[in-house]
């Protein structure tokens, strides 16, 4: 039967293969100077990433003194402590809001904003161009420019407001909780939008153009050529483009930091700002630790899922 | 012997090369959520190094930076120390203070501290709690220690009577207040809190003018506009420690629900302050504000005239000690101060010691406090017709008779740990968000639950 004697060759092919180590002992033997040439990067890689990795993974499990030196190994009280922390709860509801909230609201934005500079207009490589500007700018020089510009005294956009007769008294950006989390929210959109354009953009110019013809010809009009035709052929990029800016966002330290460092009363700090603060400010180490550790654990489902979505991309 | 060309089962496959690039970028995700780590704790004491003959010994002294100035005028310490002896080579490293902190946590952990640094007398005790501060008794002699301010001696002496650092400058806190607005408005200097409230009242008219500066944003020194407001509910004739002789601390007392009452009452019931202060800092925000000329009354350091001096020579300002609760108290103020201290793992303690006295004598240190506008440590420079000859120095050297150190605590390892939260428990109370008694009643029970009591 054929099914079953595609079932045997397969399993004899399985048979032959060797395994992972050998082959890729075979690789590296095979192609010396090409590894030669990456080894740097490896001991960069080893001692940047992976040592302190692996630091903070034991120190998470561990004791650890007022300058994060581990003094006893195997403990869960850092977990403990961080479960009866009465910030976190806070903490992680700001974290899942900043972290959504800002990549839906920059989907939203730019993926028109992509739609508009794939048309050719006079002026469109220009209108590309400043597009790049928040993304070129330095994100702690962007941050500290918006933090001037929601300044209630000094700040251009009371003023502004001001001027408008839109308001007859100042508002605190930055000192009033939801407000300031407004701010940090809207700053981290502004500075992901040229990002996520570029990329949407790039998806745009990858469609071939043939498609909308043929479409054209069976009589589909410019709605059904964008929801049958540009959004399917979207997909896998926004798939991709989301997951990454859902890992970059989780990560957004600059933004918040230099805007409100948190205040007021811990209500813009998401994970990755209050885990500084444990360790930092407050001291305590092994606390940092646990959440640098948690908010690990996160990041990493994001960057499975991502990889899979890589693969079947690849595939 | 197989081809390698052909034999394709040998290679990679796509997929596994696309694993393995998986990992290395999970990796560099990783990267993003890892907070710094240092070594583990070293079990002995580093033996002190030998230079070999001919070879000089090597010290790192570290400062955190006051100003644009501060390294050209420490390089020229460094360079005069170096010249004035040939056994010892001393080398100068200038930081800011906002790294400061985390590189000297790292260079501790790390094994890497410089033999000597400056520090804020919070970072001390909080490494003076894991013992690698070195008592300097053995290097400093008690004559040389006789030239300096006893009650800040004192301040950087343990309970077992060890120095552990030497006061850097003092920087007490004084109210500022523009006396042009004040004389137009026939208001008297804030010396009460009513004097305060009543000149804020008259003069706060935003966003021209604030009548008060305060913040609880956790930027500047720990907690320090509600220490103001203690120092005028106690008053200098009470004891203006925060803890009491076992260790509980006071934020539970009347004193300090009522110092905390005012804060509140300033921004909630009179509304006269800057409604940043929840987010602004005190050196980014308030001061600039101040010498902006939108700011009427402001307390903060010593350093505040030199700042007003260059950003706004033509403003009028007067000094007051800060405000007391009730007329008749008598006003107290409070030092913030910095000091110099020697790391324990120092492997050259003799020669810290010997770059530590040349770094403190009164020559150097006239010229420090000439340079940076601070309050002399040491009482003869203090004192010197050289140094005192204006009267807002000498308005600042008097201060200092009521000065407390408020780092001054029987719990150095939870200091900072304790405060912040002490410190958002009065803000949120200046907010409206709970009550100022409700916030010193949780922040007693957070603090001497934490310090185990």
């Amino acid at each position: 039967m054929t099914v079953g004697t595609e079932a045997i060759t397969s399993t004899q092919a399985k048979e032959k293969v060797p395994p992972l180590w050998q082959r890729i002992s075979r690789e590296v033997s095979d192609n010396k100077f090409a590894y030669l040439l990456l080894v740097p990067s490896i001991i960069c890689f080893i001692a940047l990433v992976l040592y302190p990795l692996a630091n903070t993974i034991i120190g998470a499990f561990s004791e650890t003194d007022a300058v994060g030196r581990i003094t006893h190994f195997g403990t869960l009280a850092n977990f403990q402590e961080l479960i009866d922390d009465s910030y976190m709860p806070g903490i992680v509801s700001q974290t899942v809001i900043f972290v959504f909230g800002s990549v839906i609201l920059t989907v939203l934005l730019s993926f028109p904003m992509a739609l508009v500079l794939n048309q050719r207009f006079p002026g469109v490589i220009a209108f590309r161009s400043l597009l790049l500007l928040p993304w070129a700018a330095p994100l702690a020089i962007s941050a500290m420019t918006w933090r001037w510009i929601f300044h209630g005294q000094l700040g251009a956009l009371n003023h502004l407001l001001s001027m408008l007769g839109i308001i007859n008294q100042q508002i605190d950006w930055l000192s009033n909780a939801k407000l300031a989390f407004g701010c940090v929210v809207f700053v981290e959109v502004w500075s992901s939008i040229p990002f996520m354009t570029i990329m949407f953009l790039a998806g745009l110019q990858s469609i071939p153009p043939h498609i909308y013809d043929a479409a054209k010809m069976d009589g589909a009009n410019s709605w059904h050529e964008f929801w049958d035709m540009t959004i399917p052929q979207m997909k896998k990029i926004t798939t991709i483009v989301v997951l990454l800016s859902v890992i970059w966002a989780f990560r957004s330290f600059n933004i918040i930091w230099t805007m409100t460092q948190g205040n007021p009363f811990f209500r813009t700090d998401i994970s990755v700002t209050y885990l500084y603060k444990l360790a930092f400010k407050m001291l305590s180490f092994g606390k940092g630790f646990a959440l640098a550790f948690a908010t690990f654990v996160v990041l990493l489902a994001f960057s499975v899922i991502y990889t899979q979505v890589l693969r079947s991309e690849e595939m | 012997m197989a081809d390698k060309g052909s034999d394709r089962s040998l290679k990679m496959s796509r997929r596994e090369m696309l694993r393995l690039t998986a990992l290395t970028g999970l990796g560099l995700v990783a990267a993003g959520c890892v907070v710094p780590t240092p070594p583990p704790a070293p079990e002995a004491e580093a033996p002190a190094a030998e230079a070999p003959a001919g070879e000089k010994v090597s010290v790192r002294l570290m400062v955190m930076d006051y100003d644009e100035n501060m390294k050209p005028d420490t390089q020229a310490v460094i360079d005069a120390f170096n010249a004035s002896q040939d056994e010892i080579e001393a080398t100068l490293d200038v930081v800011s203070w906002g790294q400061g902190h985390d590189l000297l946590v790292t260079q501790i952990s790390g094994g890497q501290p410089p033999d000597l640094c400056n520090v804020s007398a919070q970072w001390q005790g909080e490494w003076e709690g894991i013992d690698e501060v070195m008592p300097l008794d053995d290097y400093v002699s008690e004559e040389f220690l006789s030239n300096f301010v006893p009650s800040m001696v004192a301040a950087f002496t343990n309970k077992d009577g060890q120095l552990m650092g030497m006061p850097y400058f003092l920087d007490p806190r004084i109210m500022y207040y523009r006396t042009d607005l004040f004389e137009e408005a026939g208001l008297t200097a804030p010396t009460t809190w009513d004097d305060v409230i009543a000149a804020g009242q008259a003069l706060h008219s935003p966003p021209d003018m604030t009548g008060y500066g305060q913040t609880f944003s956790m930027k500047s020194d720990g907690l320090d506009y509600w220490w103001y407001a203690w120092f005028g509910a106690v008053g200098a004739d009470g004891d203006l420690s925060v803890w009491t002789e076992d260790g509980h601390s006071k934020f539970n007392t009347p004193e300090a629900i009522k110092a905390t009452q005012y804060v509140v009452d300033l921004t909630q019931k009179y509304q006269i302050t800057n409604t940043d202060y929840t987010t602004a800092g005190r050196d980014e925000e308030l001061q600039p504000l101040f010498y902006a000329g939108k700011l009427a009354q402001l307390i903060t350091g010593s350093w505040f005239p030199t700042l007003i001096a260059n950003n706004a020579p033509d403003m009028a300002y007067g000094l007051e000690m800060p405000p007391v609760a009730e007329a008749g108290m008598t006003p107290a103020t409070g030092v913030w101060p910095d000091s110099v201290i020697m790391f324990k793992q120092t492997k050259n303690p003799e020669a810290a010691g010997q770059l530590l006295e040349f770094m403190f004598n009164a020559e150097n240190r006239l010229a420090f406090a000439k340079q940076r506008g601070v309050i002399p440590e040491r009482i003869d420079v203090g004192t010197s017709p050289e140094y005192a000859v204006s009267d807002t120095e000498k308005f600042m050297v008097a201060s200092l008779d009521t000065a407390h150190n408020v780092y001054e605590t029987p719990w150095p390892a939870t200091y900072y740990k304790t405060f912040v939260e002490v410190e958002t428990l009065i803000g949120r109370a200046v907010a409206g968000e709970i009550s100022a008694e409700e916030a010193m009643l949780q922040s007693a029970e957070f603090v001497d639950k934490a310090n185990g009591l």
